[in-house]
């Protein structure tokens, strides 16, 4: 697995910040010059130092920092799946590569092909701006840094995209179409993506003195999500392929579940169709063979709106369990803000991390509960719990009434 | 006339090196070094640095001229006559 998050770049120093339920939020004084409602962000540190330290000048120059993390993520979970890290001249045709994005390279249209073009200096603009902005591009650019020959291709299904990613990855891999997939999901930090936001009025606003009280999912004072950039991958491979090579083995993907609400029933562009969200969660647990309470942990996608207590709603009717069983509840959100695209795979990571090593962290700034939400609290976990995990699911639903579940199985041979 | 050479060599040979690739980017360039085969940079590529090298030497090289570069010495003879120095 690999992890360029808010809260720490590598999985050590994450699962660190997950245990401590440290916030990563920040005041953005860039936002404040832009008149933004929301002020406040969850931004990886060290970005400079990344491109420089992973790739050459030459490389760089084709790189919009959306690809830039989402590679540094790749090539982390490159090596940590046992890989080698020095480049090799061969093609490895048994590895594919699905590395999405929901926005992609919006900062160079932006700040580079917009400014250029519109001053009818299209000639001044250089060669690199298709491989900043194409779909493609965080693919294309690991694939290449990889020298892989399975498919390479970017997902996009908005705030779904990462664990779209992974599942798709998951779907290869199960059919025996590939070996090994690396799956995930990545996005940059850009005011033009977050101004979107800002302007729906679906940005935090309330809290912009207090950035780490900004990001309340869950929350009865929730007013919004808070914007973040970051990636996370994760190595998707066959059992027989993993333990052929011996391989660390974190965790076992039990089942897992797409669909669209198609916009009916409630649902529209931007709010979920309950019934989707519920066929996604059923079709999953059906994926994997387990029943509802099998699941011991729901690792939310809950944002900080108002679709937060209809999430939890909808996974009380898909799983149909007694209060007193729900599973325990927690919400990657409140540390680290909303990734977007990467989000699903930045989750999928601190989901497996807490599955593999038998603990919840905490959710942030939900002491002042939802009231529409009174009948789960004892389940929402406040401060990190230290117990035995069997299965994890990570959710993630999307613009475009688009919803993603994965289960996470603990692996023993 | 000599010391205005040596800082062109010594300009074209930094834009050139910074849009190679790390394991070529110490090579030896000489008049005969082939900048796509030896160096790594692809055509597209040499787009960016033509325009560096516009923007170092305040020059405009035209498409034409720029296709017809195969070679650092060529680069260099060109920018030269461009600049009016003796290469």
């Amino acid at each position: 697995m690999g992890v360029v998050a808010p809260l720490a770049h590598g999985l050590a120093d994450f699962e660190a910040a997950l245990r401590e339920g440290r916030s990563a939020i920040s005041r953005r004084p860039e936002l404040a010059a832009l008149n933004f409602s929301c002020q406040v962000a969850g931004v990886p540190e060290g970005i400079d130092e990344m491109r420089d330290g992973y790739f050459d000048p030459s490389v760089q120059v084709g790189m919009d920092t959306s690809t830039v993390l989402g590679c540094v993520a790749g090539l982390d979970c490159w090596e940590d799946a046992g890989f080698r890290p020095e480049r090799s001249p061969m093609v490895d045709w048994d590895t594919g590569v699905i590395l999405g994005t929901g926005i992609g390279g919006l900062e160079t249209v932006g700040k580079t092909l917009v400014p250029g073009v519109d001053a009818g200096r299209v000639r001044r603009l250089g060669s690199t701006i298709p491989e900043r902005i194409m779909c493609s591009a965080p693919s294309a650019r690991l694939a290449g840094l990889l020298g892989t020959g399975g498919p390479a291709t970017s997902n996009s299904s908005a705030c779904s995209t990462g664990a779209e990613a992974i599942i798709q990855g998951y779907w290869a891999v199960r059919e025996g179409r590939i070996d090994r997939v690396l799956a995930g999901g990545c996005e940059g930090p850009s005011a033009y993506t977050w101004g979107a936001f800002d302007a729906m009025r679906v940005l935090s606003r309330n809290f912009n003195d207090a950035p780490e009280r900004a990001s309340r999912p869950l929350s009865a004072t929730a007013c919004g999500f808070v914007p973040a950039a970051g990636a996370g991958a994760v190595m998707v491979e066959s059992l027989e392929s993993a333990l052929a090579r011996g391989a660390r083995i974190y965790a076992e993907i039990a089942g897992a579940a797409v669909n669209c609400g198609g916009h009916r029933n409630g649902g529209t562009m931007t709010l979920g169709n309950p019934e989707g969200v519920r066929r996604a969660i059923r079709a999953a647990l059906d994926d994997a063979d387990l029943r509802p309470d099998a699941i011991d942990l729901i690792s939310g996608h809950l944002t900080g709106t108002i679709g937060d207590p209809l999430e939890l709603r909808n996974w009380r009717c898909a799983l149909q369990l007694p209060d007193d069983r729900f599973p325990y509840v927690n919400a990657p959100k409140s540390l680290f803000g909303h990734a977007l695209g990467a989000a699903g795979a930045i989750e999928s990571v601190a989901a497996i991390l807490q599955l593999v090593r038998g603990f919840i962290h905490p959710s942030r700034n939900c002491e002042d509960l939802h009231p529409d939400l009174a009948w789960c609290e004892p389940r929402i976990v406040r401060r990190t719990l230290d117990t035995p995990l069997r299965v994890v699911a990570k959710a993630s639903f999307g613009f475009g009434d688009v919803n993603s579940c994965i289960l996470f199985r603990k692996f023993h041979e | 006339m000599k010391t205005e050479t040596t800082t062109l060599t010594a300009t074209l040979e930094e834009i050139v090196r910074r849009f190679a690739p790390r394991d070529r980017a110490a090579i030896v360039l000489t008049p005969a070094t082939r900048l796509i085969d030896d160096v790594g940079i692809d055509s597209p590529r040499m787009i960016d640095v033509v325009l560096e090298v516009e923007d170092r030497f305040g020059i405009a090289i035209e498409d034409e001229a720029v296709e017809r570069i195969r070679t650092f010495g060529e680069m260099q003879a060109l920018i030269g006559a461009r600049i009016g120095v003796e290469v």
